[in-house]
């Protein structure tokens, strides 16, 4: 092969990886927030000062609602360097590159010798201000024998993936290292700075060897007796904790994860995990804490485990410990539990015990729980911002408002928020209480009318705000970024809850299905303009469901005349702001699908010619054909089996919804004109029946298709056609009147009979009583093999050529007639 | 025509019967309890699982995964068994190439750990692979290429028998090894909702079993369960198994509610088990009456005058549901 050849070939397959790589890239997405399973107007992300405590927000899903440590112990190790080495001018940056991003082979060459740099700095260090330190003063020279024994120590505890060596960690190298760290700990006398971290590696190593009592003699002899702010001290009482549950001293091991989880935040859920792992009686360890904070540490962890209604952790750590970052925690997940067991089931009807719900007695029980827990809680928080003893009592006042507004109790909601106002608020806190503003706004109207509809808007336009400022901030970051989903989007995400759980019922309540739609256009597009692709155009998916499936010609005709009107009230134009001129044409093309719906043809044609059309017909999934050419919805076809469908296999022959549309119509004229032409009816017949569920071209009326559709009886007003054929079959009977033709007659008896068909109610699953479910299914198929149509098929049109046919396609009938033999 | 047949009973040749064990933990250590087991029912071997392989995520290879650590050396008495557990979907693409490589890995592999646990060598070697028919030819051609590894020269080749694979033996296949081991467990429908037990059930294992181990053309050894799992489900669909919870975990009515014998109803949010109030566990156990049932069953198709019984597994909290005596039972009724 020519060298150019090979090249292109190369550059070619190159560029398709490379791009499929971005694809996929860009296809993962990213990760979800765990935050996100309930309903939440009372967000950690937005009351609490900074994401300490994070990982223990309430989540009863995840053991840890965000399992990463939420503070770098790489950045306090570098930051430790850096003040060790300040007056010589080490930069955190240049510390960081050496000790935690150099490739193994500038470790190797440079580094892993007891004398370090002897062959001198590769170019890429030579400025490094670190390494420049470490080599400029006697003092620093020591660090740097430090830096070189922990560099050669990294291959033998961080072993390279070689999958298919069968050697093991070498323990008894380690335990030697570890000897030899102790040696060079315990002989430094000097330098605090090195000695603690020699003395810490050699731990370590003693306790990566499995040699717990040896590393935890080290901590003891050597470690605990170091007065030192240095956080190198709480990895080894980590350690320590570690070596304390090897050895079986549980209670004392979780202690110290406690004192552990409290002082250094880079080891917390570290900390945590390993505290719960302990499973040591709580009572036991609250003995061995010696001050307050220690015992609030433990009650504190003992509550982030505690995902049942309980405020006796809260209650405890704010006795001993009001002013504990903990408290404010602990308050919030028991909002947080409310919401997921109560609010949420309240809002959505989605109960938190689904399986409970249908056995009222314990339904009763467990509201009277939630009551009861609401109403201790709401106690405990006024009694929290009555005392003024925790960080930001304004936060267990806006807590209360927002148990009132739980509760149902508007008037207690704003009495509580009206006594905020002479406090100072900061950011974070003002946005929490313009949130419960905006519940209690929407709470206290009896109706949305325009008077309460402008006492909302600007609550609603701040949301909006914040909305929008939340995507600013999260724009910057690359839509892959697996760590996006630490900032979760609390706005948007209580905007979208806020449109479709509480002002979408609220219209629906009043019967307003145009604003209950707008309601739900906003939660969905975050009131933004519809951002419309042109491929987008002929389909509705971008539409929310309430549009697809409930809107009547009548609604939307409205909708259209409230977008034309330019005096349309500043909530309205608010409420509005997802339609816009580009967005028109969906709603024609809504309209126009609609129109179909209530057979309305001429002005469905009218609607139809607003949309765009395509240059070529759209060809439909080809599921049912093994071939796979292209093929194309026919709904003036007849067939006797509704499976395997029969569609149109070139595009002259394909329609699609105005090409329907204007056909069927003009079978309405004819008809009017010739009120006795069969052929007309039986047309306009096979029309109806094919855009059903069963029929190839569903989708000129319906947005979406299942193979259970026909369990789902008449739910949506387009049912009487979709899944139940009424108009198909009355006009098959009409047909059916007009004509002397017997065989036509037949085939006329036929189609009404699969019409009749679909009529009959499937069974509702019902999986608790599975036995009498089976005998309702029986009953159904029963049913279906004994249409009444099948009777007139049998007694008047047995001679027929028509009834061969029918009897050789569908089993129904054959079972039938079998059965009255 | 009594004293015939006392004759005749009299006569039946009594089978010689050898009971041993599968250690199934990553890491080896002594423990007095599980020794003691081993020396009651005088086991001559161990059957150590060395590791399973599996697909490596991130380039695709096949690679060791969890292989075992040996704390302590074997006792010097008991002879070791090598066991290699192979994910199944691993040689569906694999090549011929790529089979000999792996062959050769895992050669080497069981070698070195033969070694780490104190022994100079092994004479039989165990594969586990869940083979299926669009597996076979090359889980086939993985274990001719064992047997043609130099260092296994002369060595016994054996491989696990699944209950399927004894009774769908034309599109299983006979595997090309010494002999093989019947796993008579994890037979029901463990994914469907119900009170059945998946891990022994003697109804079910009479669907695959009778005839179709009388006739099976290697020498069989008999693997028998002492395990005992939760099965989790939520609205009746299948969540998984949850392998922290123990039989003293599942009896604490604060969390679990009995909803009959082997069915529980998860009482609260349990994050630590991965479960949620209204899930429901079904214990599943492999207890002493089943394990005799089953032993009585097999009993009747063996044809050899010895067979090796192989317990799942050597795990101290799993002995404490079998007594010594009770296990004793079965193997007399083997006899």
């Amino acid at each position: 092969m020519p060298g150019w050849k090979r090249s292109v070939i190369y550059c070619v397959s190159f560029i398709i990886a490379y791009l499929c790589n971005v694809a996929f890239d860009l296809a993962c997405g990213p990760e979800t927030d765990p935050y996100d399973y309930y309903t939440t107007f009372f967000r950690g992300g937005i009351v609490l000062p900074d994401h300490d405590y994070r990982p223990f927000y309430f989540n009863s899903e995840r053991l840890l609602n965000d399992p990463d440590e939420q503070t770098s112990e790489a950045d306090i190790n570098t930051a430790e360097w850096a003040e060790y080495l300040k007056t010589e001018g080490a930069t955190p940056k240049d510390i960081s590159k050496v000790l935690y991003h150099l490739n193994t082979k500038t470790d190797s060459v440079y580094f892993r010798d007891s004398q370090p740099l002897k062959h001198g700095l590769p170019d890429s260090l030579k400025n490094n201000t670190f390494l420049n330190a470490l080599q400029s003063k006697a003092q620093a020279q020591n660090a740097l024998v430090y830096l070189g024994l922990i560099k050669k120590l990294e291959p033998l505890v961080n072993i390279a993936y070689q999958p298919w060596d069968p050697k093991p960690l070498d323990t008894a190298a380690v335990f030697n290292a570890g000897k030899a760290y102790l040696l060079k700990g315990a002989n430094e006398k000097q330098d605090k700075f090195l000695k603690l971290r020699y003395l810490y590696q050699a731990q370590r190593l003693l306790h990566y060897a499995g040699r717990y009592k040896e590393a935890a003699g080290v901590y003891n002899d050597h470690i605990a007796g170091i007065k030192t702010s240095s956080h190198v001290a709480g990895w080894s009482l980590a350690l320590k904790a570690g070596e304390l549950c090897r050895l079986g001293d549980t209670v004392q091991s979780a202690y110290l994860f406690s004192k552990v989880f409290s002082n250094y935040p880079e080891r917390r859920v570290q900390a945590y995990r390993n505290y719960v792992a302990n499973h040591a009686p709580p009572a036991q360890v609250l003995k061995l804490a010696k001050n307050n904070e220690e015992q609030a540490a433990i009650y504190a962890i003992q509550g982030f485990h505690n995902y049942d209604l309980d405020l006796s952790a809260l209650k405890n750590v704010y006795r001993i410990a009001p002013k504990s970052p903990m408290v404010n925690v602990l308050l919030l997940r028991e909002i947080n539990k409310l919401e997921e067991r109560y609010l949420n089931g309240k809002l959505t009807g989605v109960d938190y015990y689904s399986y409970w719900q249908s056995k009222s007695k314990a339904k009763d029980s467990l509201q009277t729980v939630y009551a009861n827990h609401i109403n201790q809680l709401n106690t405990f928080c006024k009694q929290l911002s009555a005392e003024r003893k925790i960080n930001e009592p304004v936060l267990a006042r806006l807590a209360s408002a927002y148990l009132a507004w739980m509760q149902g109790d508007s008037k207690a909601g704003f009495a509580t928020l009206t006594a905020l106002s002479a406090e100072k608020l900061n950011d974070r806190l003002d946005s929490q209480r313009q949130i419960i503003n905006l519940l209690l706004t929407a709470q206290s109207a009896l109706k949305f009318d325009n008077v309460n509809e402008a006492r909302l808007l600007p609550s609603l336009q701040w949301l909006s705000k914040k909305v929008r400022q939340e995507e600013l901030a999260q724009k910057g970051k690359p839509e892959w970024d697996w760590q996006s989903y630490n900032e979760p989007a609390n706005y948007a995400n209580m905007s979208r809850d806020f449109y479709s759980l509480i002002l979408k019922p609220a219209y629906l309540k009043q019967k307003d299905t145009v604003m209950a739609a707008f309601a739900q256009l906003n939660s969905e597009w975050g009131n933004t303009p519809i951002n419309i692709k042109d491929n987008e155009l002929l389909s509705c998916d971008i539409l929310p469901e309430i549009w697809q499936r409930q809107l009547r010609s009548y609604h939307i005709q409205n909708m259209l005349k409230m977008a034309a009107n330019p005096a349309r009230t500043p909530y309205l134009k608010f409420f509005m702001t997802p339609v816009s001129a580009k967005s028109l044409p969906v709603i024609y093309e809504l309209l126009g699908t609609v129109y179909l719906r209530e057979h309305n043809y001429a002005a469905a044609v009218t609607s139809l010619n607003h949309v765009p059309q395509p240059k070529q017909k759209k060809a439909v999934s080809n599921i049912w054909n093994d071939d796979d050419k292209p093929q194309y919805p026919s709904p003036f076809v007849s067939a006797t089996n509704d499976y395997p469908k029969i569609y149109a296999k070139a595009e002259r022959y394909a329609y699609d919804k105005l090409k329907f549309a204007t056909e069927m119509a003009a079978l309405q004229t004819q008809i009017k004109a010739k009120p006795k032409d069969y052929v007309a009816y039986y047309k306009l017949a096979s029309g109806l029946y094919n855009t059903s569920t069963y029929g190839n071209s569903w989708e000129f009326i319906s947005y979406r298709w299942s193979s259970y559709d026909y369990e789902k009886g008449n739910r949506d007003y387009y049912d009487r056609d979709f899944t139940q054929c009424t108009s198909a079959e009355k006009y098959f009977l009409k047909a059916r009147s007009l004509t002397n033709n017997p065989d036509v007659k037949a085939q006329c008896t036929f189609m009404a009979a699969k019409c009749r068909q679909k009529q009959i109610a499937y069974p509702a699953r019902d999986y608790d009583d599975y036995k009498q479910w089976e005998k309702r299914e029986a009953a159904y198929h029963l049913k279906v093999r004994n249409n009444p149509y099948f009777i007139e098929m049998q007694r008047d049109y047995a001679k027929t050529n028509f009834i061969k046919l029918a009897i050789a396609d569908c089993s129904y009938l054959r079972d039938f007639l079998k059965a009255r033999k | 025509m009594l004293l015939l047949t006392m004759f005749l009973a009299a006569c039946r040749h009594e089978r010689k019967v050898s009971t041993s064990f599968y250690y199934w933990k990553t890491v080896y250590k002594h423990n007095q309890t599980e020794d003691s087991y081993l020396r009651h029912f005088h086991s001559a071997n161990l059957y150590v699982r060395i590791m399973d392989i599996d697909r490596d995520e991130f380039n695709g290879q096949a690679v060791p995964v969890s292989p075992i650590v040996f704390k302590d050396s074997l006792p010097a008495d008991l002879n070791i068994i090598p066991v290699v557990f192979i994910v199944n979907d691993i040689l569906k693409e694999m090549s011929t190439a790529q089979i000999g490589s792996l062959a050769q890995h895992i050669t080497g592999f069981v070698s070195a750990k033969v070694q780490q646990a104190g022994k100079k060598n092994f004479t039989e070697l165990q594969i586990d692979c869940d083979w299926t028919a669009t597996t076979r030819d090359n889980y086939f051609l993985l274990l001719d290429k064992l047997k043609d590894q130099p260092a296994l020269k002369g060595k016994t080749i054996s491989v696990t028998l699944r209950l399927h694979q004894l009774k769908n033996q034309k599109n299983s296949g006979i595997p090309p090894a010494d002999k093989a081991m019947l796993m008579c467990y994890n037979m029901g429908n463990l994914r469907k909702y119900g009170t059945q037990n998946s891990i022994l059930e003697l109804s079910e294992l009479k669907k695959y079993l009778g005839d179709n181990l009388k006739a099976y053309p290697l020498p069989v050894d008999i693997g028998l369960p002492l395990f005992s799992w939760a099965v989790a489900f939520r609205n009746q669909q299948y969540i998984g198994l949850s392998k922290r919870i123990t039989g003293d975990t599942i009896k604490n009515q604060r969390e679990f509610k009995p909803l009959n014998n082997s069915l529980y109803s998860v009482i609260k949010p349990l994050p630590q088990f991965g479960l949620q109030p209204n899930d429901v566990i079904r214990w599943e156990a492999s207890t002493p009456a089943a394990l005799q049932e089953t032993a009585k069953y097999i009993s009747r198709f063996l044809n050899n005058d010895t067979v090796n019984i192989i317990y799942f597994h050597l795990d101290e909290t799993l002995l404490k549901n079998h007594l010594n005596a009770r296990l004793e039972t079965i193997s007399n009724l083997l006899r």
